[in-house]
């Protein structure tokens, strides 16, 4: 077990959630995050993994039990939770220096230090050089690229990550893996990631977080593979060994969702 | 060798088959080409010509940017507000029924002759289908690109600068190039029954005192001048607000 900060920064208190039709969502979820760390939500389709981070991002308000960041209660979304989103939702008529510098156009930074620290979130993607791309023009992982540079430049505490790399291919999707946990160290920001990939939950994250079809938690594993991670983890018998303990606990139904995965939700 | 496009045999048909029918009136009552080529060269030397495109346009602007601006005030409201999109829409519905050109002699009693009622008709004619496409653009915005602009910070004045009004610009430009089009053929109709000047006034009073030829050369003038705003105005504006629609 690597050495693990363990201040805890969000106490998810008891949250339940119901959309108008009252069937329960979420159903009493509990957990504490601590600073830095990487949680990786997994478990079927619709079971209320992206309800749990709309909650967190404070897009929609739990029914019950609150959510507090650093002992402050969540009322609204704000710069302090990023969030990406599956669909991206770039901005179409902005270039790729416009929407990577919303965050700060809308604080009312001067121009010079918008200017700064959007190419400095732009290095960091590794896009250097594309700042007045459209974004219409660019590939499916340039497009990811842009949407992390555009949470990552109001420097937030926390980036809730609703399955990021679900439209990618294979090769793009692992260097993006890559850069991602790069990215969280330099920034020491804590990560919650949604998932449909066993191997992307294991191998970024300290803890995955399994969801049964009740929107509850079925159960909490702590990944000990250390920290840096190197790409050779994936192939090892521990590796292995945390993926059959998963693969259990989502059961055989999600294992043919497993293989199908890439076609999206 | 470049593909033949059958578009540019549209001018020489129209005059050919405008000489053909010309032929069977007298000149004084329905002149060719040939005549209405002479009286717009004559028009153009003339001041009062000018001057009546001149009313025209200035009404033509300023009852269209006062449709415009309300309509998109309004409008984003509308989209953000259920409960004042419930209001406004049957409104729009029932306003939108009724052909502009209808109010003029309403208008023209209440607001006397001269501008402010042909303004006023513009206003009816362009308010309604922007109104109508800018709420149609509110309801097709994305819900994630609301969420990921109150997540990086926009307040909700912002949110409606930045992300409201760049996203329904697609939609609005269609209503606006609907509006314009009524706007402008509405205008025209009005100076006709009302006016006491401006191309629609130029065209009807020539018609009464018999100069068919200037009657021509105002319809012409209003083909052009449409014609002109299009491509001039309205398309530029729309490749520089609305393209990023097409290619996303
Ligand atoms: N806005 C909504 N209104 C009503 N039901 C919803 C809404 N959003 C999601 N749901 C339902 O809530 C459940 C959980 O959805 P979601 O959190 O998106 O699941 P997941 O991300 O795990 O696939 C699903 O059954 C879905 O149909
Ligand atoms: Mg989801």
């Amino acid at each position: 077990m690597p050495v693990q900060k363990s201040t805890p920064l969000m106490e998810i208190n008891h949250i339940s959630v119901a959309y108008q039709d009252n069937r329960s969502i979420l159903n009493d979820i509990h957990l504490t995050i601590n600073q830095g760390e990487f949680v990786s939500i997994i478990g079927k389709s619709g079971c209320g993994k992206s309800t749990l981070l709309n909650v967190i991002a404070g897009y929609i308000k739990p029914k019950h039990g609150k959510i507090t960041v650093q002992g402050r209660e969540v009322t609204k979304p704000g710069p302090d939770r990023g969030f990406v989103f599956q669909d991206l939702a770039l901005f179409p008529w902005l270039s790729v220096l416009d929407n990577v510098s919303f965050g700060l156009r809308m604080a009312g930074v001067s121009k010079q230090e918008i200017l700064e620290r959007s190419k400095e979130a732009i290095r960091m993607v590794g896009l250097s050089g594309s700042e007045n791309k459209s974004i219409s023009d660019l590939s499916g992982g340039m497009k990811q690229r842009v949407a992390i540079a555009r949470t990552l430049v109001t420097k937030p505490n926390i980036l809730l990550m609703d399955e990021p790399f679900s439209a990618l291919d294979e090769q793009t999707r692992e260097s993006l893996q890559e850069e991602l946990l790069r990215i969280q160290k330099e920034t020491d920001m804590t990560v919650i990631l949604v998932t449909h990939s066993i191997d992307e939950a294991i191998y970024l994250s300290d803890r995955v977080a399994v969801f049964d079809d009740q929107g509850g938690i079925h159960n909490m594993i702590h990944i000990g593979l250390g920290k840096p991670r190197i790409p050779e983890i994936r192939v090892s018998s521990y590796f292995n060994e945390y993926k059959k303990q998963l693969m259990q606990d989502l059961r055989y139904d999600f294992q043919i969702q497993y293989e199908s995965e890439g076609s999206g939700i | 060798m470049k593909k033949f496009h059958f578009g540019i045999l549209a001018v020489p048909f129209i005059i050919v088959v405008w000489m053909l029918a010309a032929r069977h009136y007298p000149p004084i009552i329905f002149p060719g080409p040939w005549r209405t080529l002479l009286e717009l060269k004559k028009q153009l030397m003339s001041p009062d010509y000018y001057h009546h495109i001149g009313i025209s346009l200035y009404r033509l602007f300023f009852g269209f940017v006062i449709a415009a601006v309300s309509a998109f005030v309004l409008g984003l409201l509308a989209g953000i507000s259920k409960a004042f999109r419930q209001f406004l829409t049957p409104m729009v519905a029932l306003f939108q029924a009724t052909p502009p050109m209808a109010w003029a002699p309403l208008l023209i009693l209440m607001l006397d002759l001269g501008n402010a009622p042909m303004i006023a008709v513009i206003v009816i004619a362009a308010f309604f289908p922007i109104v109508v496409n800018v709420i149609q653009g509110m309801e097709r915005i994305k819900i994630t690109h609301i969420r990921a602009a109150q997540t990086l910070g926009a307040s909700r004045l912002q949110l409606a600068w930045h992300v409201y009004l760049p996203e329904v610009m697609p939609s609005a430009f269609t209503g606006i190039v609907v509006g314009f089009g009524i706007a402008w053929r509405s205008l025209v109709a009005a100076e006709m029954i009302g006016g006491s000047s401006g191309i629609g006034w130029l065209i009807s009073s020539s018609g009464q005192i018999g100069n068919s030829p200037l009657v021509m050369v105002g319809i012409i003038t209003i083909g052009i001048l449409a014609m002109f705003f299009e491509f001039v105005l309205i398309h530029p504006l729309k490749k520089r607000f609305a393209s990023w629609e097409s290619k996303a």
